[in-house]
């Protein structure tokens, strides 16, 4: 019953905590400088490649981290990095009776490979500001032991000085790119039945811990 | 290993010919379609924490039935069903939440979200807006759907002929009573992604 009215509280106080995320300022306050932690239960990495002209197959990343040091005030100068499990490809596959595709996908030396290259990795060499809150992301992508540049368009989508709960400074990201596959080698079904261009699309939050 | 050379050099074959996709809608077979599981897929996006990022979840298990009318589109008759409960955020203990959350998807009680059309509209020559009613926690509102259709071909590979569609649109959770965690900067407003193909019966 405690819990009841602890919790009824806390839920009569939400609409108090005004979580409107701030619209962040052309220049942010210092106390979102540092190192970041990427919140993985707010963060999705989802993929879609056009199948024989007909849909986008949709698909995600279940494991992966992403490495933030964020400059406020020159947003420019701040240093990311990401890692990729492949073998966490997610298609949510409807027949798994059939065949376990997830692994198929993961494994197979003309998919992801993982037994041979596990970890795809990027790395940010250089930020462009394109508005107050937008911003072209671009670095090395390391994927099937190729390494390619690629840009990222990204959204600062919101940002917290003290996260609700929490009470530490949290920053939130939209990102996306296409890339072409085929110039990391990855040519299967390319590009009639499995299209070439590869739409990623990320959300993430990122939280500063405590010090 | 023959076997296996054999069945590649017959996938490189078919693969070979698979038709560029026909973009006109009415030179598509006029009849009933299901849903080619296999290549579908329904993603949700809402804000979360009042816009620090889009929170995105998807929902495996559902079905459709398009019966397609080609040379007159407005006349097809869409309908779908979504198990509530395969609702997928990749954290399988929140799923759960979500699932049995009352003021959220009720899967117990409410195990079946069902899409029915209603009014289709043409508003260019790939693309239409597919009214119908959306069954949520036993509630019925009207919702529109912007569906873009990305052609028909006939697949060798699947035997079949194939109809894509990409389709979006959205709505507010809390017209069906889906208002939980609102008060917490969940976003009301769900944003949804379809890309389907359809298989001629």
């Amino acid at each position: 019953m405690k819990t009841l009215i602890l919790a009824a509280s806390l839920s009569l106080a939400g609409p108090g905590l005004a979580l409107a995320a701030h619209t962040p300022a052309p220049t942010m306050s210092s106390v979102f400088d540092g190192t970041y932690e990427m919140d993985k239960t707010h963060a999705s990495l989802t993929w879609k490649v056009q199948h024989m002209g007909l849909a986008y197959y949709t698909a995600r990343f279940t494991d992966f981290d992403i490495d933030l040091n964020f400059n406020a005030a020159h947003p420019e100068k701040s240093t990311l990095s990401a890692v990729i499990n492949p073998a966490s490809v997610r298609t949510d596959y409807p027949y798994p009776e059939k065949e376990d595709f997830d692994k198929v996908l993961a494994s197979d030396a003309k998919w992801f490979n993982a037994g041979a290259f596990p970890k795809i990795t990027f790395t940010a060499t250089g930020i462009t500001l394109t508005g107050n809150h937008t911003g072209t992301v671009t670095g090395d992508l390391n994927f099937l032991g190729v390494s390619r540049p690629v840009t990222l368009d990204v959204t600062l989508a919101g940002s917290h000085e003290k996260r609700p709960f929490a009470g530490v400074p949290t920053l939130g990201f939209s990102a996306k790119t296409i890339i072409k596959r085929s110039d990391w080698g990855f040519n299967t079904y390319a590009p009639k039945i499995v299209g070439d261009d590869v739409q990623i699309i990320i959300e993430a939050e990122f939280i500063k811990p405590k010090d | 290993m023959r076997a296996l050379l054999i069945s590649f050099g017959l996938f490189l074959l078919l693969a070979a010919c698979v038709p560029t996709p026909d973009v006109r809608p009415a030179a598509a077979p006029k009849g009933a379609y299901t849903l080619d599981k296999n290549h579908a897929s329904l993603i949700l996006r809402l804000s979360h924490s009042g816009g620090l990022s889009m929170f995105t979840a998807r929902f495996d298990d559902f079905d459709a039935s398009l019966d397609f009318d080609p040379d007159t589109p407005e006349n097809s008759q869409l309908s779908v069903v979504i198990e509530a409960a395969s609702i997928n955020t990749g954290m399988a203990d929140f799923d759960h939440k979500l699932a049995g959350t009352r003021n959220l998807l009720d899967a117990k009680a409410y195990p079946q979200i069902l899409f029915t059309s209603s009014t289709i509209t043409r508003t260019g020559p790939q693309d239409g807006a597919v009214t119908g009613i959306l069954t949520l926690r036993g509630v019925s509102q009207p919702i529109t759907l912007n569906v873009h259709f990305n052609g028909g071909a006939r697949d060798p590979l699947r035997g079949a002929q194939v109809l894509g569609f990409s389709a979006d649109g959205h709505f507010s959770r809390s017209a069906f009573g889906a208002n939980a965690w609102s008060a917490f900067g969940v976003g009301d407003e769900i944003i949804v992604h379809i890309e389907a193909e359809f298989l001629k019966t």
